[in-house]
């Protein structure tokens, strides 16, 4: 071999050296990158309870600074917004706490506000989104009144936070809806303010996992089980009913007592008797639409899953604000008052230029 | 009397022509803005209940986009397109969309019942009364043209439409 060949085959040697080298080190570094990419990938599919994203645009953020800096009274690290949050936050809880309220009581006084002061923002069911500005988050939410549900959910768990109740804000699997888990004495429980919006009819108002899934449906490995009823407001709150026939008049007791909810619980009533009571309560919502002290009301009743048997029925009863709107057409007084008004100052009765039908005439030139 | 009947109908008949974005011509199809515009009025008027909507055809300056929220159909195979919707909280809709290649229109009316499928499950959440409006949605195709009708007159709605195009 010459020296020639001997100095080619050292450097085909080392070249091939080299590659192997190159090639491992690269194998290296793309197992390494394909391994944090599933880390990441992971990661982003792991439940979490913030910086989940609902309807592709409401995002879920956490508000502990506004709740440490309640408690703490130290609000120097807070933005000018967040400062205007907490003066709002905290100007709701002056007027609707007082001394003495149990973490229920506190909780309760919380859903009230929120379910008669805030509305939805419809703008959220639009083809095209067209949602008041931070509806998504308590700025918004207690600034205009006006939220989405992450809105309602994120203002409540601030609530709760700055009160010391143990909070989570909840998102379904598809991400289209969110709400809370709220703690009392040790035990969970779901409250979706936002599904009783208008209603005030605590038909969302701490339900057990049971009740909570007939309309919701969560990660139970990622969040606690809501196993008790001891704070559940239907359940609490329900009127035993022992003759179906007392169904009309309890009914009604509640529409004249303006309540928004009812519940009715059937100690010892078999499946034959439950479809007697559900005839019953489709007649009388139909029958309340007919009836002139009560034109303006809907009633919807559901049933809730109870274990053990029990039946209990919901009843949410809205449209006493229809009844506090104006007519519309005013009184014919308050007409030819405005008319007169008008003829005053302009010199002309609108009374004078429209006619039957509508139309109007020409009154000039 | 007899110029004015003939006159009368020449006229109809030339506006039936302007609003055939969707007809079958045979040839090519002239679907400009004014012409959505229109088969959009005509739509509308055809259900007295069709009220706080609000409308956009491919002519908006964001066009593209805006027809991303109701369609996933590239928008490369769009002529042109109309949208109305509620803004009231309600499920009313209207939507048709016209294909520069017949051939799509299929694939169009497959993204517009995708569409409906995930306002079905927007409703079922947050509004059930418009979620069974949802169910009652009429999606069909007619020559190079995608429709979508949620509303409560939606038959008169679409006849409008097959009116307007010149069935």
């Amino acid at each position: 071999m010459t020296e020639k060949m001997k100095k080619g085959w050292l450097v085909l040697t080392a070249l091939l050296v080299a590659a192997v080298l190159l090639s491992t080190c690269a194998s290296i570094f793309a197992a390494r990158g394909v391994h944090a990419l599933q880390v990441a990938q992971a990661e982003a599919e792991q439940t979490k309870e913030d910086g989940v994203t609902i309807l592709n645009q409401y995002q879920i953020r956490s508000t502990l600074p506004i709740s440490d800096a309640y408690r703490t009274g130290k609000t120097d690290r807070l933005s000018e917004k967040e400062k205007e949050t907490l003066a709002m936050a905290s100007a709701v809880l002056e007027e609707i706490i007082t001394d003495g309220m149990t973490p229920y009581e506190k909780e309760k006084a919380v859903y009230d506000w929120m379910v008669t002061k805030l509305r939805y923002d419809t703008g959220a069911l639009q083809v095209v989104p067209n949602t008041t500005a931070d509806s998504d988050n308590p700025y918004g939410t207690l600034k205009y009144h006006n939220a989405v549900c992450v809105g309602y959910a994120t203002t409540f768990r601030l609530f709760m936070q700055m009160l010391d109740i143990p909070c989570m804000v909840v998102h379904n699997k598809d991400a289209f809806h969110s709400w809370n888990l709220v703690q009392l004495d040790g035990e969970w429980y779901h409250v979706d303010i936002y599904s009783d919006q208008g209603a005030a009819s605590y038909g969302n108002f701490n339900m057990n996992d049971e009740i909570a899934a007939a309309n919701h449906d969560w990660d139970r490995e990622f969040f606690p089980a809501a196993t008790s009823l001891a704070y559940n407001y239907g359940y609490q709150n329900r009127v035993t009913v022992e003759d179906v026939y007392q169904v009309p008049q309890l009914v009604r007791q509640a529409m004249e007592e303006r309540q928004g909810s009812l519940f009715l619980a059937f100690p010892g009533m078999d499946k034959a008797g439950s479809q007697v009571a559900e005839n019953f309560l489709k007649n009388i919502e139909q029958a309340v639409g007919f009836t002139p002290d009560f034109q303006s009301l809907m009633l919807q009743h559901s049933w809730l899953p109870m274990t053990g048997g029990e039946y209990v029925v919901g009843l949410t009863i809205t449209g006493y604000d229809k009844e506090e709107q104006p007519q519309e057409e005013l009184p014919v007084e308050t007409t030819e008052k405005i008319n007169s008004a008008i003829e005053t100052v302009f010199g002309v009765n609108p009374d004078t230029i429209y006619e039957d039908d509508g139309s109007y005439e020409e009154v000039m030139g | 009397m007899k110029i004015l009947k003939r006159t009368l109908l020449l006229s109809a008949a030339l506006l039936a022509l302007s609003l055939c974005a969707c007809g079958s011509t045979g040839g090519q199809k002239d679907t400009t803005a004014l012409d959505m515009v229109q088969l959009q009025q005509a739509m509308l008027a055809a259900d007295p209940g069709l009220t706080e909507m609000t409308s956009l055809t491919g002519s908006a300056p964001d066009g593209e986009t805006l027809f991303a929220y109701v369609s996933a159909l590239p928008y490369g195979k769009v002529e042109d397109f109309l949208l109305s919707y509620s803004t009231a909280g309600k499920a009313d809709e209207v939507a048709v969309i016209a294909v520069k290649d017949q051939q799509d229109v299929e694939e169009a009316a497959r993204t517009l019942r995708d569409h409906v499928a995930q306002r079905l499950t927007l409703f079922r959440q947050y509004g059930p009364d418009q979620a069974a409006r949802v169910e009652q949605a009429q999606v069909f195709t007619k020559d190079n043209c995608a429709v979508l009708i949620i509303a409560d007159q939606a038959q008169a709605v679409k006849t409008a439409f097959e009116q307007a195009v010149g069935t």
